[in-house]
């Protein structure tokens, strides 16, 4: 009897050991890694989650995976998507979808999951989804759906199949696949949401198709992942992830609970160089997906309208020094918004450090060794910024020009000073700029450089005239009246004059991809026509009214859009005209021609880069497939089913 | 009764006191520049990519204010925040809309709560003791020493205080895991780096108390009586001297209850500091609003709760 509950003990003992691998020899892999804060899972809202969604727990059609020498590091692949076809216009997108790609819970991922999934991230339910992120934006009828104006069955995707999905598009975009690789492009499990909508993407209850699944979150510390028993797919050999929130992370490396660390100052990096262990277990690579440096405010001072002064200006900062005394190494000297050694990069002029034309230049704009200039301002926000500071001085150095530092409270600064259109409190003078790209795509090759024909290339005068309008277009939202036909007089007689005008400029402008566009239907003088008849027919004052405020609403767009074409310099319209031809073909075609316009956008001296900084870390030495994310939020860690841990 | 009467009344003015300072709260969000949601930043972020018709985002804009009741005048949200606030729920949050605040707090708060009552006891454990030591032997190098490192706790931020630690008992004695907050050994640092603060604060609030205290007649009159040191201090002065020290550590405990960010986000203790410090720069109104209620009502609770305890140190103390 005792030998028998010996044997019962014996069994129980091997079949423990043998399940927790420890017999045969396999320990659990575990790897920790530093990671942002997330405040949720949800994989289509722009907070860290979406990182974390594109390719580690979550997957799409496509995904990235490491490419070291191509632009972000990553190159588009296909996941779930077996091939794909598209029509001659680029708009209709058809996917032959994987066979054997399973959701964690074992059910099979089809065509279906996508169409749901992308039908509910467009439908009304979430208001506020922000679909700039996301490739949604293009979908057909995305807006009416979004804004409950049509069904969501309406919007341009179907299952044709199981394994078949269609993607109808409003506009043609040949970048399809590199949009598809983002977190709003991935599915979410149906029936796990459906029966739980507002806690469906807990850990514990969330259903996945990545290679990870969330078993614990605790928001400020950290995330564990384990392994997706159902994956099917190439990955690596982590059994676990540990994603850690905050904390010292180099002191958490050197302490063995961290395997990778992000070195985030000069200090850091020194004594990491110094130490004999750290060094050999340090990596660099530069954020080439952003450019730093300086961008002209968003105000009215018609001084800014000198492209002399701007151009000495960004011609007297010495940047080889900067990056060696003030950023200690941890940054490269740009002068064009992508470094030498990429296939744009390589194309572009930069801007050289010459003091002497600088100095020509100024005293050509009318202030020689800085005399007649006012003080110009750079704004700035949180503590001090030596390298703010050190620009700065460089202008008075070399230019005898003086700019005074003015902080401001962060959320004014980045609301109202560094990325609205215009920033009517600001003094002539400067803020920070770093600008990224959020994601591989046609558009985003230009890192925000776009802002310069949209909202600086243009005389003051006609940049105030743009705000003004803005402000016009927002006051018509709660204007009273438009119930008499004498409200409308005023409003069709603009319209006519300023369709005059529209025809115009429709017939002169040379780039047809901008007439194109310009001449979509419905264009906004049918889109007046037909509320002017809504209007007519209209029962109620309260629907009157309504109509005649969104009539007014779409004047002020047409006199927006006017006053810009019309007042904007011939270089920024044809940045414009580059950045259509550039859009207007497939990605890597786009690569090779995206350089005209941003030498364009960069010839105005209006965003002004300086310097590239390097993502640098300390990795154990047994770990491989890391990949640096070095888009918008970077740098940081993502993707991690390509990690392997040697033994 | 007298007692009890007084707690309601004082209850009634926090009541009336939030209200006032979540309306001044709103008003004044109102007034600041730099929305969360800005229409024009919105049409020229949505408008570049697609033909938004004005009737479209007209419906977007509303839905948008709907969700988070930007679509009511101002007094009516400041109704409508209220009205829920004092049933703690707080809705979603703009720039977590995973979830409702009042389910972030409730995540977090126990853990601040712990975090703070650890190291306030600490704080008194240590703090007084070391007030009452220098108080005594006033003027004499134990008094210096001891001023001098509470001086010090006081001057040197706590988050240095943190990392000085985490570099000597993580990373090279190996003692300490460097952060988390599950484990005993992991909370000893983050308790220890929030107390030191407090605890110079507390020390020198006693020292000065008591050598006030012990200046008086009545301290004068229970020597006379043939008091041993060690009776008339613990039993006449330090008793007495409390009641500023007292009134020190109840706001500090507030403070603390509404979380500190630093300490939170070097030892990776998921508290409330984290999920308040970001609402007033990343315009999150609800957020923003949800922090100055959960810090007002914390410090008024507390001054209270200080005003109770008064009356237990001082029995001349009585509440009308």
């Amino acid at each position: 009897m005792r030998s028998k509950k010996g044997l019962i003990i014996l069994f129980v003992l091997v079949s423990v050991l043998l399940l927790s691998g420890v017999i045969n020899g396999q320990k659990e892999k575990v790897v920790s890694l530093p990671f942002w804060d997330t405040p949720g899972l949800v994989p289509y809202y722009w907070q860290a989650q979406h990182i974390l969604a594109q390719g580690t727990i979550f997957e799409g059609l496509y995904g990235y995976a490491p490419d070291p020498k191509n632009l972000g590091g990553v190159k588009v692949v296909p996941v779930i998507a077996q091939s794909y076809k598209v029509s001659k216009d680029y708009k209709v997108w058809t996917f032959k979808l994987r066979k054997d790609k399973k959701w964690s819970n074992g059910d099979p991922v089809t065509a279906k999951d996508f169409e749901w999934s992308f039908k509910y991230y467009a439908s009304p339910k979430i208001p506020d989804l922000p679909a700039w992120a996301g490739p949604l934006q293009f979908f057909e009828n995305f807006w009416a759906v979004k804004s409950g104006a049509v069904d969501p069955d309406k919007l341009g995707v179907k299952a044709l199949d199981d394994y078949t999905l269609e993607i109808r598009l409003s506009t043609p975009r040949y970048d399809m696949k590199e949009w598809l690789c983002v977190a709003q492009a991935v599915p979410i499990h149906r029936k796990t949401v459906e029966a739980d909508p507002q806690n469906w993407w807990r850990p514990g209850k969330i259903v996945v198709n990545g290679p990870y699944i969330p078993v614990s979150w605790t928001p400020g510390k950290d995330m564990t992942l384990v392994k997706n028993p159902n994956y099917v797919g190439e990955r690596g050999n982590v059994d676990r992830i540990v994603l850690k929130f905050g904390g010292l992370g180099l002191q958490q490396y050197m302490a063995g609970e961290l395997d990778a660390a992000l070195i985030n100052t000069v200090a850091e990096y020194k004594f990491v160089l110094s130490d004999p262990k750290l060094s050999k277990e340090f990596h660099e690579d530069i954020m080439d997906c952003f450019w730093n440096g300086y961008q002209w405010s968003r105000g009215f001072d018609p001084i800014m309208d000198n492209e002399k002064l701007r151009k000495a200006l960004a011609m007297a900062i010495d940047r080889e020094k900067l990056c060696k005394d003030v950023l200690g190494g941890r940054a490269l000297p740009l002068n064009k918004y992508w470094p030498d050694g990429n296939p744009i990069g390589d194309k572009l002029k930069g801007i050289p450090f010459d003091v002497a034309q600088a100095k020509k230049l100024l005293a050509e704009a009318g202030y020689p060794n800085g005399k007649g200039l006012k003080t110009l301002v750079f704004y700035i926000t949180g503590g001090g910024d030596p390298v703010v500071e050190f620009i700065v001085d460089q202008w008075k150095k070399n230019l005898g020009v003086n700019v005074i530092i003015e902080n401001i409270e962060s959320g004014l600064y980045w609301n109202s000073y560094v990325w609205p259109s215009f920033s009517p409190d600001a003094k002539a003078g400067f803020t920070v700029m770093g600008a990224p790209m959020n994601n591989l795509e046609i558009g985003a090759l230009f890192k925000n450089s776009d802002h310069t024909p949209w909202f600086f290339d243009f005389p003051t005068s006609a940049r105030k005239r743009y705000y003004e309008l803005q402000q016009e277009q927002d006051a018509w939202l709660r204007k009273d009246g438009g119930l008499t036909e004498a409200d409308w007089k005023p409003l069709l007689e603009k319209r006519n004059t300023l369709y005059e005008t529209y025809k115009k400029i429709v017939s002169t402008e040379p780039e047809k991809l901008w007439v194109a566009e310009l001449t979509q239907s419905p264009t906004w003088y049918e889109r007046f026509d037909d509320l002017y008849e809504k209007w007519k027919a209209a029962k109620t004052n309260a629907d009157k009214t309504n109509y005649w405020r969104l009539a007014g609403r779409e004047i002020v767009g047409q006199e927006i859009f006017q006053n810009w074409y019309l007042n904007m310099t011939e270089r920024a319209r044809n940045a414009i005209r580059w950045r259509y031809r550039a859009v207007n073909r497939p990605f890597n075609e786009a690569v090779k021609i995206v350089h005209y316009g941003l030498q364009l956008m960069q010839d105005a001296y209006y965003m002004v880069p300086v310097y590239l900084a390097k993502a640098q870390w300390v990795q154990n030495p047994k770990l491989e497939g890391l990949m640096l994310y070095k888009f918008s939020w970077g740098p940081g860690f993502f993707n991690f089913k390509w990690l392997n841990l040697k033994d | 009764m007298g007692l009890l009467k007084y707690i309601l009344r004082r209850l009634f003015t926090i009541f009336v006191s939030i209200i006032v300072v979540i309306i001044i709260t709103y008003v004044l969000m109102w007034l600041a520049p730099g929305d969360f949601f800005n229409i024009a930043q919105f049409q020229a972020s949505a408008g570049k990519v697609a033909t938004l018709t004005p009737e479209q985002l007209q419906v977007l804009i509303k839905g948008f204010e709907e969700k988070y009741g930007l679509n009511v005048p101002l007094w009516k949200q400041i109704w409508n925040y209220l009205k829920d606030a004092f049933r703690f729920k707080f809705g979603p949050s703009f720039s977590n809309p995973n979830e409702p605040i009042e389910v972030q707090i409730a995540r977090r708060f126990p853990v601040t709560a712990t975090l703070a009552i650890l190291a306030m006891a600490l704080a008194v454990v240590v703090g007084i003791p070391l007030g009452v030591i220098a108080a005594l032997k006033r003027n004499t190098w134990v008094d210096y020493v001891t001023m001098f490192i509470s001086m010090i706790g006081s001057i040197i931020p706590a988050y240095l205080i943190g990392v000085i630690m985490v570099i000597i008992f993580s990373v090279y004695l190996r003692w300490l895991p460097t952060s988390g907050w599950e484990t005993p050994k992991q909370m000893i640092m983050p308790v220890i780096t929030v107390a030191v603060g407090p605890m110079a604060i507390i020390a020198r609030f006693t020292r000065s108390s008591l050598l006030d205290v012990l200046g008086q007649d009545y301290i004068r009159t229970a020597y006379a009586k043939g008091g041993t040191d060690r009776a008339v201090i613990m039993r006449h002065a330090l008793r007495n001297s409390l009641l500023p020290v007292v009134t020190v550590i109840g706001p500090q405990l507030a403070f603390l209850f509404t979380g500190t960010v630093w300490i939170e986000n070097l030892f990776r203790v998921p508290g409330l500091g984290q999920l308040f410090v970001n609402a007033a720069s990343m315009r999150d109104y609800p957020l923003l609003v949800t922090s100055t209620f959960i810090l007002s009502l914390s410090v008024m609770l507390m001054n209270l709760l200080v005003d109770i305890i008064y009356a237990f140190l001082d029995p001349r103390i009585k509440y009308q």
